[in-house]
């Protein structure tokens, strides 16, 4: 093993007792102020103690490389803070409560962290300017030009990349979805159910078919693309030897075809749609296999056909597993920026293929539009949050298949 | 809340210690002046040389304690991380890459300007014109070049040619002689490959600091474009980077249009067998292209100031000094940025590189603009509609224009 990494490990040692030190002096914070409230020493106690112990704990964090004048202010805010949450534990707390919260508060911390400051500051830079041109005075100054709403009007009023408009982008991006989603489960249902049938070697199909999505994406995507150029790839390679032994192939219409350029969006889906199947089958598998087998048999014993106890057993008793897994996959879908980036972001001439969220990835990371692609983003979030709610009110996900 | 009684001076202990661990630094952070941390795009068989450069610079008297760390990144990410890594306030200390990037670095305030710091007047013009911006100079060039040039395989056609009318006579006869895939590879779609080309017909991407892509050199440039890949099916379609470099690996085309950062990975495949010479006279115009020239430049982050500046500072002087310049153009092929050792006979016996000094010596210095990154933008999505088809090329530029205008309305209001 080199120093490089020790050095490594010795980091993320570091990094993992920190976290563990956070996650105490949190625990030990709600304990007293739980327990001893209403004890006479408890308010200047913890108003000398606490505050000091944000400002130690900054130190740690990001080092000695904040001013004094920034070192007063988190002590004052911090002073402030702790004066309003121990009034709030003094006249409103509930010991009784001390353990849920105690136990809830080390992953609420870290969600906050790590997804509202990001929102939040998506939040800001929605609604002001940061682009190239204003990078410089910002990290150096901290100052943002406040543009209003000005940024959400461009997002539905301005292609995020040369031509295409945003309604396109989500025509096509609802399209996308639909597709992929619908051939995932349609394929996955149709894998799994083969699968659960009592078949010879049937550990091995399952191996086999589940390699594309174990495999990292980026490997698996790129194969593919490779698969698909249009004189080295394999599909065409087939299809041109096709059109060789059997002539009569060329003449209806068969010939090889320029799937990067020219059909773009396609070739993307069915990539995606390759990759997304084996988690549906292995999801709606486990579902199926939970499915008592004395519902068949009772089935059996009223006379109904294959299709009937498929329809009336396996639908509605799958719809637990398959409802968050569709919720899922839709979200996945729609923000799915792999696929199309890998297969289009490298070649020049397309847009045919972009999403809203490989659109937005380029508009903020290859033409510097940050302030424009925080609204963006934004903007796609309340779409994805609305679809999300819609379709679980829909198909009645979150219910029991037994309510 | 019983356990937390009970073991309450444990888990006092257990705090202390964890706030121990927390408070540890690696040992090579103890003292961050003695860190140089390095970001560098180029590829695998530069590695080696890089560290060796690395390394012999950490024996120098001086620098006993210490430590460079090099950090590989694909161009594109490195440009990408670098920026965000700024706005994070962690840049890496030094990045080197090619200088297109120097111009929305310097804009957004992320590198020094270097004037003062180091005796430029030894560098080439070709090698400090790209990283001139405004009067400053943001980068200290490591090497000159980044040109695109006609490289050829011997094994398959001896000469090269040197007019397009040349090009295309031996062509045909090339591909059914030899089995060839295709006579020529290049990456249409990468508006760097149109720059020769473009100048071929008289043309430049820039006026000043406003695109010119709407003209008649463009439209026949472009038109070029479509006459070698559908009318001579010259060149191959849908072949991007990867796809030109595997085939002129592989011997199914005999030449390619590359970069010098390509010559060290072709030379140790092909030996001898490979060939260097400019770009084909624009037999029509009578002109011969011009590609664009940069090379590979050290760019040092804002935040670096103090001893590590210094450090810093020697480091570039060590890398650019006689002796690693001409190691430097030995093992990789590369031409030298200080400006007296271009006449070294020891470049000049080397066919390969004379070839490409050859090439480097009428090629154009590219501008360091921030313009140019929203022509590199829109030139690379309407160029490969027109190279598709799927527009006219009169349609095409106009669009490709208008995009560009755009663009840099945008990032500039």
């Amino acid at each position: 093993m080199n120093s490089q990494v020790l050095l490594s490990l010795l980091e993320v040692l570091q990094m993992v007792g920190f976290v563990a030190f956070v996650t105490l002096w949190i625990e030990a914070y709600l304990y007293v102020h739980f327990n001893f409230p209403k004890k006479s020493w408890f308010l200047p106690a913890v108003l000398s103690v606490v505050p000091f112990a944000v400002l130690l704990l900054v130190l740690v964090a990001v080092g000695p490389v904040i001013t004094v004048g920034q070192a007063v202010n988190i002590y004052l805010y911090s002073l402030l803070a702790e004066a309003l949450l121990s009034s709030f534990f003094r006249y409103k707390g509930d010991k009784k409560l001390a353990l849920p919260y105690m136990l809830i508060m080390p992953g609420f911390v870290g969600l906050a962290l790590l997804i509202a400051y990001p929102l939040v500051f998506e939040v800001y830079l929605a609604f002001h300017d940061l682009k190239l041109t204003t990078l410089k005075v910002w990290s150096e100054t901290g100052y943002l030009p406040f543009v209003n709403f000005e940024h959400f009007y461009d997002v539905f009023t301005k292609s995020p990349l040369s031509e295409v408009s945003f309604w396109q982008l989500l025509g096509r991006t609802l399209w996308w979805t639909v597709v992929n989603v619908f051939f995932h489960v349609a394929g996955g249902l149709a894998l799994a159910l083969l699968l659960n049938n009592e078949i010879r070697l049937r550990g091995l199909y399952r191996t086999l078919l589940v390699i594309p999505w174990a495999m990292p994406c980026v490997v698996a995507v790129l194969a593919m693309r490779g698969e698909f150029h249009s004189e080295y790839g394999f599909i065409n390679i087939m299809i041109g030897r096709l059109t060789d032994a059997f002539p009569m192939l060329a003449q209806l219409g068969m010939h090889k075809v320029q799937w990067l350029s020219q059909h773009a969006f396609l070739t993307c889906t069915i990539i995606n749609v390759w990759l997304g199947i084996p988690f549906m089958m292995v999801v709606i598998l486990g579902g199926l296999q939970s499915i008592p087998k004395s519902y068949y048999e009772a089935a059996s014993i009223d006379g109904a056909s294959r299709f009937q106890k498929f329809r009336h057993v396996t639908l509605p008793l799958l719809r637990p597993v398959l409802a968050p897994a569709v919720t899922l996959g839709t979200v996945w879908t729609f923000n799915n920026i792999n696929v199309i980036y890998l297969v289009t972001g490298q070649s020049g001439g397309t847009e045919e293929a972009d999403i809203l969220v490989s659109a937005l990835y380029k508009a903020a990371f290859t033409f510097n539009r940050f302030s424009y692609s925080a609204a963006f983003a934004l903007v796609i979030f309340v779409l994805l949050a609305v679809i999300s709610l819609m379709w679980l009110k829909f198909s009645k996900g979150t219910e029991s298949a037994y309510d | 809340m019983g356990i937390v009684k009970k073991y309450r001076a444990l888990f006092l202990l257990l705090a202390a210690s964890l706030a121990g661990v927390a408070c540890l630094r690696p040992p090579g952070q103890k003292n961050d002046a003695n860190t140089l941390v390095v970001w560098e795009q180029e590829d695998a068989l530069v590695a080696p040389f890089l560290d060796s450069i690395l390394n012999e610079f950490k024996k120098q008297p001086g620098n006993e304690n210490l430590s460079i760390q090099r950090v590989h990144y694909h161009t594109e990410d490195l440009r990408q991380q670098f920026q965000t890594a700024s706005i994070a306030g962690s840049p890496p200390d030094i990045i080197i890459g090619p200088p297109d990037m120097a111009g929305v670095f310097a804009v957004s305030g992320f590198i020094l300007p270097l004037d003062g710091l180091f005796d430029f007047s030894q560098y080439s013009k070709q090698a400090l014109g790209p990283v001139t911006m405004d009067g400053k100079i943001w980068g200290v060039p490591t090497s000159v070049g980044n040109h695109l040039m006609l490289l050829y395989n011997k094994k398959l056609a001896p000469q090269a040619p040197q007019s397009t009318e040349e090009l295309f006579k031996v062509c045909p006869g090339l591909v059914r002689g030899k089995n060839l895939s295709y006579c020529l590879a290049y990456d249409m779609n990468e508006p760097y490959w149109l720059i020769p080309w473009l100048t071929a017909f008289g043309g430049w991407p820039l006026d000043g600091n406003n695109p010119t892509l709407d003209t008649p050199a463009m439209l026949a440039a472009v038109k070029f474009y479509l006459e070698l890949r559908y009318d001579r099916k010259l060149v191959p379609m849908e072949c991007d980077y990867n796809c030109m470099d595997s085939l002129f690996k592989e011997e199914k085309v005999a030449f390619i249009i590359n970069g010098d950062w390509a010559l060290a990975d072709y030379r140790s495949r092909m030996g001898d067998n490979l060939g260097a010479a400019r770009i084909p006279k624009m037999s029509s115009t009578g002109r011969w292209p011009s590609p664009m020239v940069g090379g590979k430049d050290m760019m040092f982050s804002s935040k670096l100031s103090g001893a590590k500046l210094e450090t810093a500072k020697k480091l570039a002087v060590f890398f650019t000094s006689d002796e690693n310049q001409l190691r430097q153009a030995r093992e990789l092929y590369r031409i030298p940025s200080v400006s007296r050792l271009a006449a070294a006979p020891e470049l000049q016996r080397d066919a390969l590189l004379k070839g490409s000094i050859e090439q480097m010596q009428v090629a154009s210095p590219m501008p360091m603009l921030t313009e140019l990154r929203a022509i590199w933008d829109s030139g690379r999505h309407y160029l490969g509609g027109i190279t598709q088809k799927k527009m006219t090329p009169e349609d095409g530029l106009r669009r490709m224009q208008k995009d560009c205008e755009g663009k840099i309305q945008e990032m500039m209001r």
